[in-house]
């Protein structure tokens, strides 16, 4: 009723501050990477990029590892491709050290109309997985040896399709002891046989996005529908009113190791359903080599209270309340002393787990019916 | 000049020498002191000097020979009320100021209602011949202490025929129950309030005032709904937080830091509804005594101000009640006797009615559901019981027992039932929280000069949430049946076992001593979560948070002292001493009160004060809005116990006994405060849940100016307040200090109520403010991962409440209309349709970026019906 009895109308607020640097980069173990160097903006000045440019440009960054000083870099524009790969002009600050495991960064920029800014991050040891175990209710659901499977139910050619439903992956990892560690699961298929000569086809399927398809592949793995409520470690953050007023783990695979701190532990991720499918006229058994991919990724505190920063302000009750004024307005994390950006830091492992034996399986016993 | 001086002193020993020497001998027994006297003066050549009342009644008796004048004189008057004095050949008499005990008699009893036979509390008593007054206690007991002889007593009380008692010729002590009947002249304007204005020149006390349910009843409210808090919105200092809400924050304090207690026993949930509505039923209370700036040494446990809600005993002598129909809930109330003149019952219900337009509702939009489609339930109800029995034993012992039930509850879900029985689901949401408070309460009169008052309690604070999912598939492909259920529970709860005992003592005339002591076993089960999921293809699983349940003892004592030093000053002093032991742990709390009162006359005063106050137990809350999910903590691991010092100033002016102006000036410092670090979210809930907790400290200061009106037709209050509040903790706004949220700097309250005819009643109330403080981001900056090209625009920190909302303002009108049964009540709340706002966005309006301001209430009228019986 409150709620319904309220109305926004527009209010003018003058009350501008200078802008202050913005320092955002995501340090991969092993990996080259770049700093993005942007300033704030007052709110009602306009949009970034198309309004304003808030790119920094004047800057120098100061990298040091572990305390000693490494290099500097400066502004700079290469090509790239964006998300959708059209080809763009990337512009950052391109850092030529390679970190590694444990390394603790500190970057230190300076700009002559901005200030500075620093951050600092601990590259985090990559954990291992320990093992994985997957299984779930299969069953053939078409099989057409003379004919090629259509998404309209038409067939030519050949085909074999594997209906999958309560999918279920096991990930068994042991925490290390004596230190805060933070950790981010992905999870993912890939079909590209590429030990079998086949080409690079995989799908992340912790997105839900079971719509890519390949052309050219004879084979397609999908699973969808991860429930992301299966595992309680990914909902460690809500409280019991934000499960009540449905803010759920929607999204949400990183969680930290304060509930299995130095243990063993058996994380539980769930999909309602998924496919296997091979449309070829070849009906190979190496078509079975498909694959479970399980990342774990070991993240830098910053990193993983970003991650928690965004799902509080989007699906949170925090930061629902927040946004009507029934509780503190929601700022944004950041470990940057200007209070703008976030300098996060990861390390990978992963686990490949090979389904030959259980989709051949429920073939053969399929289609000897 | 040495010389004469020289001469002249010896001169005046020499008489004296003279006098002492003139020996005297007489026999008297039981004789007129006049004539005791000649027989003096003949034989000493002394003349006696005196008023004839001095010696009135009384009677001498000596037996003395050949003794010198002043041996004779001091004999003849040691069992007198007369003292002498030599003075040359005069020897002057006088009647002894009447300050020894022995002399004086104590006058004790209780003041009630004619009719009902209820407690009066705060009438006044007064001698009229020593001008010596007292006030009844919330029992209706006083104890006055007055000189032998004859007295006339003088009992009145706001609203009421005032009585007179004469005593002749008392010399032992008395009691006198006095019962007042409500005023025939008095009925036709308005029976209101109480003595504040009288109060306000004449007690010690800075910043307290007590309110009538009549006040309360009388004060235009959101949805009709009359309530304590909103009540007291109105009076000086006291910020309200969230438009519409019971917030209270009292000169700075945060909404915690009041202490609500209902009989003497406190409360820890005061709200219903998310916190629209006080947890108090008007219909139950007798008055309320409320402290915001010095408080006596009985209160203790909360930083801010104290709320000392009285209930009704019911009538001892005929049944009486109302019926209660409003715009969001029903209420009934009946009281009487249950043997007349000896006990009496009073029973009050109040709960929501929204179940009869929801569930109706929800079934016919149910019934046209097809029989796979999804079908959802909503409930939300507030219930408060109040029931109390007394009884009265004789003249000297009372007793009562008290039940207090109040309790809100949201559930909600859906249900998918597949008409195939192939799918099944069913979702519910439940969420419980409230107070439970059961007591016992026996008071007796020991002794005229002492009252002593002991309770017992049970209480239980609970807030509790659930949620059950449970989904369902029979596969027709593989003939089996899959499941999955999803179970939360969470609960806080408080339990605890009280006993106290308080006393009244008034050892001399001058001096009134309030003295007690209490034990309370709390247990604390600050949160505790369980999650569960299970499933037809996995095993269990489950996670339960960390939160320990917390054992603590609480020893409480306390005295202090209404001294009454001359017709100028007045002073209050007392102490409470506090224990609070936990987790291996024990806090220890000394808060001295001191007040003291100079009035040049009865129309001025002029007051200074000092109060320390300790609290052990704190709310936690992530809202300025009332939820299920604020937890009541004690101070556990390194965190000290909140305390408080409050300095206070006060001038005080009485106008032909109708207006008062009262000016108060305060600072109070905070020490030990607790609250969220900035980014406590990123702390899971399910640690302790301390450890999301910092400490810091805060001030406030201000001034509150009042000029109030309590008797006639037309009574009501105007306010100023000028207020600053700030806080200071290591672990937000980069341990920088800044503004509390509703450090309000302006406040202007006007409340008025005019009794136009006997049948209408207008009350009129308008509040003005400086908006509260508000933490705006007014830069941002974006977010790039420069892995994903991710980007996102993010609120920059620029400080907590760095920005004051504009400038509040609201009218409430009411409207009441009594009726041969009853009355009408009609309110208008925001009558003018104000947009004030409660926060500030960000948005776009046609891709510009904009700010906008949340309204929340615009005009809400409201109606109801109480029929009386």
């Amino acid at each position: 009723m409150v709620l319904l009895t309220g109305c926004y109308t527009e209010i003018d607020i003058n009350q501008k501050q200078n802008p202050v640097l913005c320092m955002n980069a995501v340090i991969v173990a092993d990996e080259n990477f770049d700093i993005k160097l942007t300033r704030s903006w007052n709110y009602t000045d306009g949009y970034a990029h198309s309004q304003i440019d808030i790119n920094v440009k004047d800057a120098e960054i100061k990298l040091y590892v572990n305390d000693q000083y490494v290099e500097t870099v400066g502004y700079t524009e290469w090509p790239d491709t964006d998300a959708y790969g059209n080809d763009i002009t990337a512009v950052g600050y391109e850092v030529e050290y390679i970190p590694r495991e444990g390394d603790k960064i500190k970057l230190v920029a300076n700009s002559k109309q901005y200030g500075e800014a620093s951050a600092e991050v601990t590259v985090p040891y990559a954990v291992p997985i320990d093992s994985v175990s997957c299984g779930g209710t299969a069953s053939l659901s078409f099989y057409a040896p003379q004919g090629e499977l259509y998404s309209d139910g038409t067939t030519e050619g050949y085909a074999t399709s594997v209906s999958l439903s309560n999918f279920y992956i096991n990930v068994h990892i042991t925490d290390p002891a004596n230190i805060n560690n933070y950790y981010r699961l992905d999870c993912g298929t890939d079909y590209s046989l590429m030990e079998y000569g086949g080409n690079s086809y995989n799908d992340d399927v912790d997105d839900d996005d079971d719509s890519y398809e390949s052309s050219s592949s004879p084979v397609s793995f999908y699973l969808w529908n991860f429930d992301y409520e299966s595992e309680p470690l990914f909902s460690e953050h809500l409280n019991a009113l934000e499960s009540i007023f449905g803010s759920d783990a929607y999204g949400c695979t990183f969680f930290s190791d304060r509930q299995i701190s130095g243990k063993s532990y058996q994380l539980h991720l769930r999909y309602d359903g998924g496919s296997f499918i091979i449309s070829s006229y070849d009906q190979s058994d190496r078509y079975f080599h498909v694959k479970v991919v399980v990342e774990l990724v070991s993240l830098s505190q910053s990193n993983y209270n970003w991650l928690l920063y965004q799902w509080q302000k989007d699906d949170g009750l925090l930061g629902e309340m927040s946004d009507i004024g029934f509780a503190e307005t929601l700022t944004g994390y950041s470990n940057v002393s200007t209070g703008a950006g976030v300098v996060s830091a990861q390390a990978r492992s992963s686990y490949r787990v090979d389904l030959y034996d259980f989709l051949k399986k429920v073939v053969d016993e399929g289609r000897n019916k | 000049m040495k010389r004469l001086i020289t001469i002249l002193i010896i001169t005046y020993f020499a008489l004296l020498a003279t006098l002492s020497a003139q020996n005297i001998t007489i026999n008297a027994v039981n004789r007129d002191a006049q004539e005791v006297f000649a027989e003096i003066m003949k034989q000493s050549n002394v003349n006696f000097i005196y008023e004839s009342s001095v010696l009135k009644g009384v009677t001498v008796t000596i037996s003395a020979k050949d003794q010198p004048l002043d041996s004779v004189l001091e004999k003849l008057f040691q069992s007198t009320p007369i003292t002498y004095e030599i003075k040359g050949r005069n020897v002057l008499l006088k009647r002894q100021k009447s300050t020894a005990p022995s002399k004086k008699i104590t006058v004790s009893g209780f003041v009630r209602d004619a009719v009902t036979k209820e407690a009066l509390s705060g009438a006044v008593v007064r001698d009229m011949e020593s001008g010596t007054a007292t006030a009844t206690n919330v029992y209706g007991f006083y104890s006055l202490n007055i000189p032998k002889g004859d007295s006339r007593l003088l009992f009145t009380y706001m609203g009421y025929n005032s009585q007179s008692e004469q005593l002749t010729g008392q010399t032992t002590d008395k009691t006198v129950n006095m019962l007042l009947a409500i005023g025939n002249e008095l009925k036709e304007v308005v029976i209101v309030g109480s003595k504040n204005n009288a109060l306000s020149v004449e007690s010690t006390s800075i910043g307290s005032y007590n309110l009538s349910s009549e006040t309360i009843k009388n004060t235009p409210a959101i949805f009709g709904e009359s309530d304590i808090v909103k009540t007291l919105q109105f009076e000086p200092g006291v910020s309200a937080g969230i438009e519409g809400f019971a917030g209270m924050y009292v000169h700075g304090g945060n909404h915690d830091e009041n202490l609500y207690m209902l009989d003497n026993i406190p409360l820890y949930q005061v709200n219903h509804f998310g916190g629209l509505f006080s947890a108090f039923n008007t219909d139950t209370m007798r008055n309320v005594d409320f402290y915001k700036t010095s408080f006596p040494a009985k209160y203790d446990g909360r930083l801010s101000s104290y709320v000392d809600v009285h209930t009704k005993d019911g009538s001892l002598e005929s049944h009486h009640g109302s019926v209660k129909l409003g715009l969001t809930s029903g209420a009934f109330n009946i009281n009487g006797p249950i043997k007349k003149g000896t006990t009496s019952y009073s029973l009050a219900v109040r709960r929501t009615w929204y179940e009869l337009l929801t569930a109706p509702i929800l079934a016919l939009a149910n019934s046209g559901l097809e029989d796979d489609d999804e079908k959802t339930h909503f409930q939300y109800a507030f219930t408060d019981i109040n029931a109390k029995v007394s009884h009265h034993f004789s003249n000297r012992s009372q007793a009562s027992v008290m039940l207090y039930y109040g309790n809100d509850i949201l559930r909600g879900g859906s249900k998918t039932n597949n008409s195939n029985a192939t799918y099944y689901s069913d979702d519910d949401t439940k969420m419980s929280w409230g107070n439970i408070v059961a007591s016992v309460d026996w008071n007796y009169v020991f002794s005229p000069k002492i009252f002593g008052d002991f309770t017992a309690a049970y209480t239980r604070y609970k807030s509790s949430m659930s949620y059950m999912w449970y989904d369902a598939e029979n596969l027709a492909s593989t003939g089996t049946r899959t499941w999955t259920r999803d179970d939360v529970q969470s609960r806080n709860n408080i339990d605890d076992w009280i006993f106290r005992g308080d006393f009244d003592w008034r050892p001399t005339a001058s001096h009134k001593v309030n003295f007690g002591a209490g034990y309370t076993h709390h247990t604390f089960l600050p949160s505790r979560t369980k999650r569960e999921i299970s499933s037809s293809q996995y095993a269990t699983i489950t996670t339960r948070d960390s939160a320990n349940r917390y054992q603590a003892n609480e020893l409480n004592a306390y005295i202090g002292d209404d001294w009454h030093i001359n017709s100028h000053w007045r002073a209050y002093y007392g102490l409470h001493l506090s224990l609070f032991g936990i987790d291996g742990m024990t806090h220890g709390g000394i808060a001295p009160r001191a007040s003291v009162r100079y009035t040049p006359d009865n129309r001025f005063a002029f007051k200074a004060a000092f109060s320390r106050t300790y609290q052990y137990i704190h709310q936690l809350t992530q809202s300025y809005i009332s939820l299920p999910t604020d937890q009541w903590v004690p101070i556990t691991g390194d965190f000290k116990p909140q305390s408080s010092n409050k300095y206070a100033l006060g001038a005080y002016w009485l106008i032909d006994n109708k207006y008062a102006i009262d000016v108060e000036c305060y600072y109070k410092t905070m020490d030990n405060l607790i609250d969220y670090v900035d980014e406590y979210y990123l702390i899971p809930a399910q640690l302790r849940w301390d450890s999301r907790l910092t400490t810091g400290k805060g001030t406030a200061k201000g001034v509150d100016v009042k000029l109030s009106k309590e008797v006639g037709r037309f009574t009501g209050h105007l306010s100023y307040s000028l207020m600053w509040a700030d806080r200071t903790y290591a672990e937000r706004n980069k341990g920088k200090t800044y503004p509390a949220r509703f450090d309000n700097r302006h406040k202007i309250n006007l409340l008025l109520n005019w009794r136009c005819s006997d049948t209408w009643d207008i009350n009129v109330g308008w509040t003005g403010q400086s908006g509260n403080m508000f933490t705006l981001s007014t830069q941002v900056w974006e977010y790039e991962n420069p892995i994903t090209g991710e980007t996102d625009q993010v609120k920059l920190n620029s400080g907590i409440n760095n920005y004051r909302l504009p400038f509040y303002h609201r009218l409430d009108l009411g409207f009441t209309k009594r009726t041969k049964h009853g009355y009408w009540n009609f309110n208008i709340y925001n009558a003018y349709r104000q947009k004030n706002a409660i926060s500030v966005r960000q948005t776009y309006r046609k891709d510009r970026p904009i700010y906008q301001k949340l309204t929340l209430f615009p005009i809400l009228p409201s109606l109801s019906y109480t029929w009386i019986f």
